[in-house]
């Protein structure tokens, strides 16, 4: 008898969690998403930060505002005049941001939902190809980072990577050392002869750092890739790549905006189209706040 | 009026990939050509290259009487201005921030610190023989003040290579600004 009411019970629950994420689905779900974005992990400039709380506030109070394309030009007029201010010093991942309020705009502005679906679609389609063979050909180009160089130095040098490398093994010493020497070269009251220093990686450092780097190149060329065919096939496959890419990479790399707009972008492309995979970029967009938590500080015991 | 309504959706649709196609083109130009590190200006180059732990920059006061000293201790706006530099090395992100100092009166120590030499594995060979006052940033520069000094600011540039795990500074620029 128990064994039945359990079976029904999850069964029921199934069914409603199926019903809820069908009617997240139906919603605009991705405006809401966006205006989240907008509010936690936007420009940090004070006149875009009172832009984007007003701007939520108002969504909060008044839902329909959010299919109001004045609403998302607003803001992104507010991110492209702070975008032109800090335009050489602005990350990259906000000109994303910026980008997709504007996208958003455009897709509000025809009154019908297919129209405003395939704005919406489209454009996030174009911006994960663009993110990922972007980033793949900067990658390939660049001198630092093929050879693992790259990696190796934020392994040992960079402090928000402290954490993950000790993770990994790596012995906290040669980090610390690697930076003290750093530090000689580039003050000006130490003369280093030669201007060269010796830095400490040793093999599991050296490992590490390849084995990132062939993950991190080779997953974004096949994300990219992927979705260039436009087929169900590759599509899916690049999605879970997709998906993979963001529950794993956001664990350590501090950019946890990016994996935010990611996830929006992701779930915006596979909304009307899948159901499960919809689940997961959601699931992936609550796995990036956790990510927040300070891990860091339990592993360095700080 | 079916041609202007296609061409409608056309440009609804690829506008902003227009619009972001041509900041990325500009930033791979600056970039190449201006040392605009990979992580800013719209290009999509995050972690493609690791310039926060590739640049420095090395500031110091020149005098008439030819003493250079270095400023180690710069204001939190200095600071700031600095790694604008180091992102961006451009004329005028290196003028803001020799205008800065430039703007500030600066104190010496009543101690002197020995330029010592250092090898490739950290440890110090000898002492150095010349000996730098330590500066600091008392206020900003009155009108009364004249600057008696100029600023240099050096921008370094470093490779690593992994195989040898030498990390070499190179000077790559030096600006001035003069009177």
């Amino acid at each position: 008898m128990t064994g039945v009411t359990a079976t029904v019970g999850s069964a029921s629950l199934a069914a409603r969690l199926s019903q809820t994420l069908a009617e997240i689905r139906k919603a605009d779900s991705v405006a809401y998403l966006t205006l989240f974005l907008v509010a936690v992990f936007g420009f940090t400039s004070w006149y875009f930060a009172l832009a984007g709380q007003l701007a939520l506030l108002a969504v909060l109070l008044v839902p329909s505002l959010a299919k109001r394309p004045a609403l998302w030009g607003l803001l992104a007029i507010v991110g492209s005049i702070t975008l032109v201010l800090e335009r050489d010093l602005a990350d990259n991942h906000k000109y994303l941001l910026c980008y997709w309020l504007w996208v958003m705009c455009l897709a509000h502005i025809p009154d019908g939902r297919e129209q405003r679906d395939e704005i919406i679609r489209f454009n996030a389609r174009f911006f994960l190809i663009f993110i990922f063979l972007g980033a793949a050909v900067q990658k390939f180009v660049s001198s630092s980072y093929m050879s693992g160089a790259m990696f190796e130095l934020e392994l040992l040098l960079d402090g928000r990577f402290q954490a993950f490398a000790q993770l990994t093994g790596m012995d906290a010493g040669l980090g610390v050392e690697s930076v003290r020497r750093l530090l000689l070269l580039s003050n000006p009251y130490v003369q280093v002869v030669d201007s060269k220093i010796m830095l400490l990686p040793d093999d599991r450092v050296h490992l590490v750092a390849n084995l990132i780097t062939l993950y991190d190149f080779y997953v974004q060329v096949a994300i990219g890739v992927l979705l260039l065919f436009r087929r169900a096939a590759t599509d899916i496959a690049a999605n879970v790549l997709l998906l993979f890419f963001i529950f794993t990479t956001y664990i350590p790399a501090p950019v946890l905006g990016f994996g935010f707009t990611l996830s929006v972008l992701g779930y915006a492309l596979v909304k009307e189209r899948s159901q499960w995979l919809s689940a997961l970029y959601l699931l992936s967009t609550v796995a990036v706040l956790f990510y927040q938590i300070p891990w860091r500080d339990w592993v360095l015991g700080t | 009026m079916r041609f202007s309504q296609g061409l409608e959706r056309w440009v609804m649709l690829c506008v902003i990939p227009a619009i972001a196609l041509t900041v990325s083109a500009r930033q791979l130009y600056l970039s190449v050509m201006d040392d605009l590190s990979t992580w800013k200006g719209g290009g999509m180059g995050m972690f493609a290259g690791s310039e926060a732990l590739t640049r420095f920059a090395k500031v110091y006061l020149t005098f008439p009487d030819g003493r250079r000293h270095p400023l180690l201790r710069l204001t939190d706006k200095q600071e700031e201005l600095k790694a604008q530099v180091l992102n961006y090395p451009s004329e005028r992100n290196l003028r803001a921030l020799a205008n800065s100092i430039r703007a500030t009166t600066w104190w010496a120590s009543t101690t002197r610190v020995p330029l010592n030499v250092f090898g490739r594995d950290g440890q110090k060979i000898r002492d150095g023989t010349e000996q730098l006052y330590d500066l600091y940033a008392a206020h900003p520069r009155t009108a009364s003040e004249p600057a008696e000094f100029r600023v240099e600011i050096e921008y370094w540039k470093a490779t690593y290579d992994p195989k040898t795990r030498e990390y070499i500074g190179v000077l790559a620029r030096t600006f001035k600004l003069e009177d």
